[in-house]
């Protein structure tokens, strides 16, 4: 693929986004969560600091390329819990452009504030463009979140297994507002060369997420600094379909728990990997 | 010396410009994101994209062999989505909605038919009864449709098993005639206001250049999806990635939980609503929404910082009117500092105002005197009439019958109108059908 290394540091912006209480508990709603708080909408379900920069990113997705992509990694540092009340602005930065053995990757740093610059979260997106092949590398390389052999072979401390229910992509959509056509239209999943409706990356990530904040986080999201995972395999809504989430207590790093994670589909493929969660210390 | 003040972050970018007709953006903004809701009625029907563009081009389809470019077809329907479907469906066959109230008299009935000559009428069974009692004076009538049935299904019948590129191929042109507006009127002759493709896509395009929306936006529309606004505010959501929500009958019991619930940002407000509102019982749920604006002509002076507080987002005036579309609007940035000053704001761009006095002389800031309008894609006339529209003009600027005045920061006040009319962004609507008369007075 051609690459215009002027784009990297390309900025977008998202007008203001205000949370309501509805809106947190509608979010925790779709992804089944059971947590209380979350279901009250006092507080938001950690991946739902998804949502308000998520505009910006791809609009500086699209200026980098128009070619068919996939959710490749999401890394969340959370400095503050979005709660009702607040008001967000976003801005979405071209991060880096690298090859990579499976394609190139595309990263896009985001930071959501409120209007006194108080930061909330930063992410780093990585969109995986298969096939493409680029002989640089633009831009900085992303930090690491990979979970070492020797933790993985040992038992996980917690494990989790939630079922999907068959409106689960379409009530994510509108949760979310992301109305891509693979995950609700079996005609438009099968164009893509799946055989099923395709499950938004962000919604697995939520599923895996509900494990960490139930066991890793004891039910209180708002210690969760840090939620990091690669989605190593697309997810497809079948009946039957459930996501089940191993946790390894893998490191303390600057006094703070770290926990390594790895999710499997009802049939057994590692759908995350490389995840990891950090908590306040 | 004070300095004037101007528009700021007047985004380009998000220009709707580049479409030369609302067929064009209807079917462009349709095919974006086909899963994303068009309009989410409040009671549960949610029309997708998808569904709206494909119930829109079958009914396309279905007119191709009943209407030809220039024809007329009067439309007379209640708060029905089946409006939006007619309405893109005649455009896109070039020919032009005439537009009747459907509360609308006999005789303002009679008038306008007479008026127009339509070829085909589309109504709601009452409408058609009355309709019916005309259609022997209006030969050129040949057939009524009747919209009846459950919501959205009112035109299935008719299209139901076509396939047709009417819409997606449209031939239709910037200059057509989109739409022949009878507003109630109190008194005197009713007028239809002429309006093409150019006249639409201009309010969208100001609107949506002043005022920067997302995908994570919805409008709240509390006017009957048949009324220029609420087409107008389907349109901005359709080209800005956001859905519409369609309020059934503004209900100051309702309103929080529609907001809430279908995650309302941004509502038009009209009439009396903002002092409905302030009537209402207060509750946590009035400052726990993400509603961010309200857009309102002629926004209470003394009730002005009580909406702002206590419910928590701004409350930004508008000055407009059918004839003219958008004229002006509070500058962004200056929102919360002109809360209850009255100010209706700047021109928006492209738009000139002059204030003049009885020998159409300009007058000097602090004076009032009458605007006069000049920009591009104002309405194309009277129908009919056109004698008014000439009346209405003055040397290629047109005489709005209000009275304003501007400060020295070149920032215009509402005087008073001679029109027994509320002005709104694009609209004009009459103190009895909104229940409101504060407009009409001194601001």
């Amino acid at each position: 693929m051609r690459f215009d290394s002027s784009l990297l540091g390309l900025e977008r912006r998202t007008a203001e986004f205000r949370v309501s209480s509805v809106r947190l508990a509608q979010f925790a709603a779709t992804v089944n969560d059971t947590n209380p708080r979350h279901l009250a909408g006092d507080v938001a379900f950690p991946v739902f600091a998804t949502i308000p920069p998520m505009q910006a990113a791809m609009e500086v997705l699209s200026k980098v390329t128009d070619l068919p992509r996939l959710h490749g990694e999401h890394d969340i540092r959370l400095y503050k819990p979005i709660r009702p009340g607040v008001r967000l602005f976003s801005r979405a930065v071209l991060h880096g452009v690298r090859p990579s053995r499976a394609g190139v990757t595309v990263a896009i740093r985001t930071e959501t504030a409120d209007a006194h610059g108080d930061l909330f979260d930063q992410q780093l997106l990585t969109t995986l463009i298969p096939g493409a092949t680029l002989p640089h590398a633009y831009g900085a390389d992303s930090p690491g979140h990979g979970l070492p052999e020797d933790v993985k072979s040992s038992a996980p401390k917690f494990a989790a297994c939630f079922d999907m229910h068959e409106d689960q992509t379409r009530r994510y959509c509108e949760a979310s507002r992301d109305y891509s056509e693979y995950t609700t239209r079996l005609e438009a999943a099968r164009a893509k060369g799946f055989d099923g409706l395709l499950v938004h990356g962000l919604l697995t990530m939520a599923f895996a997420c509900r494990a960490v904040v139930q066991h890793a986080c004891s039910g209180d999201s708002t210690i969760l600094r840090r939620l990091a995972c690669r989605f190593t395999a697309p997810v497809i809504l079948t009946p039957g379909q459930a996501i089940s989430t191993s946790l390894w207590q893998w490191d303390v790093e600057e006094h703070r728990p770290v926990f390594g994670f790895e999710s499997t589909d009802a049939r057994g493929s590692v759908v995350i990997g490389h995840g990891r969660a950090e908590l306040q210390s | 010396m004070i300095e004037r003040v101007s528009h700021r972050n007047v985004c380009d970018s998000s220009s709707v410009a580049t479409f030369h007709t609302i067929v064009g953006l209807f079917v462009y903004g349709c095919s974006q994101e086909p899963e994303r809701p068009a309009i989410l009625v409040e009671g549960g029907l949610t029309i997708t994209r998808r569904e709206l563009l494909a119930r829109t081009a079958r009914f396309a389809g279905f007119l191709a062999g009943r209407v030809r470019s220039g024809d007329r077809v009067v439309v007379m329907l209640g708060d029905r989505i089946e409006f939006i479907v007619a309405l893109l469906g005649i455009v896109a066959n070039r020919a032009t909605l005439v537009s009747i109230p459907h509360t609308a008299q006999e005789t303002d009935v009679g008038q306008i038919l007479h008026e127009n000559a339509p070829t085909l009428a589309i109504a709601g069974t009452q409408q058609a009864a009355l309709l019916k009692k005309h259609r022997t004076n209006v030969p050129s009538m040949r057939d009524i449709l009747i919209v009846e049935g459950p919501e959205p299904e009112g035109l299935t019948e008719f299209g139901h098993s076509i396939s047709s590129d009417v819409l997606h191929d449209s031939a239709c042109r910037r200059d057509d005639l989109v739409t022949l507006n009878y507003s109630p009127r109190v008194t005197g002759v009713k007028r239809g206001r002429m309006l093409d493709h150019g006249w639409w896509l201009r309010v969208l395009d100001v609107d949506q250049r002043l005022y920067q929306r997302s995908s994570q936006d919805r409008q709240l529309c509390c006017l009957p999806i048949c009324s220029v606004l609420s087409v107008l505010q389907l349109l901005t959501s359709l080209s800005t990635r956001g859905s519409l929500i369609a309020m059934r009958a503004m209900s100051a019991s309702r309103f929080w939980d529609v907001v809430r619930n279908l995650d309302a940002t941004e509502v038009l407000s009209y009439g009396s609503m903002p002092a409905t509102l302030l009537q209402g019982k207060p509750g946590t749920q009035e400052r726990d929404h993400r509603m961010r604006i309200a857009f309102h002509a002629g926004v209470p002076k003394d009730l002005h910082c009580e909406l702002a507080e206590r419910f928590g987002f701004d409350w930004l005036d508008n000055y407009g009117n059918t004839e003219c579309g958008l004229m002006s609007r509070v500058p962004m940035h200056m929102a919360r500092e002109l809360i209850g000053s009255g100010s209706i704001g700047l021109e928006v761009p492209d738009v000139e105002i002059r204030i003049v006095d009885e020998a159409g002389n300009d007058v000097a800031d602090g004076i009032v005197g009458a605007a006069l309008v000049r920009g591009p894609n104002l309405f194309r006339g009277y129908v009919g009439h056109p004698d008014l529209t000439s009346e209405g003009m003055r040397g290629g600027w047109y005489c709005t019958g209000d009275l304003l005045r501007r400060d020295e920061r070149g920032l215009l006040y509402f005087i008073g109108s001679n029109e027994d009319v509320n002005r709104h962004s694009g609209e004009s609507i009459a103190p009895s059908q909104t229940g409101d008369s504060r407009f009409t007075g001194p601001v």
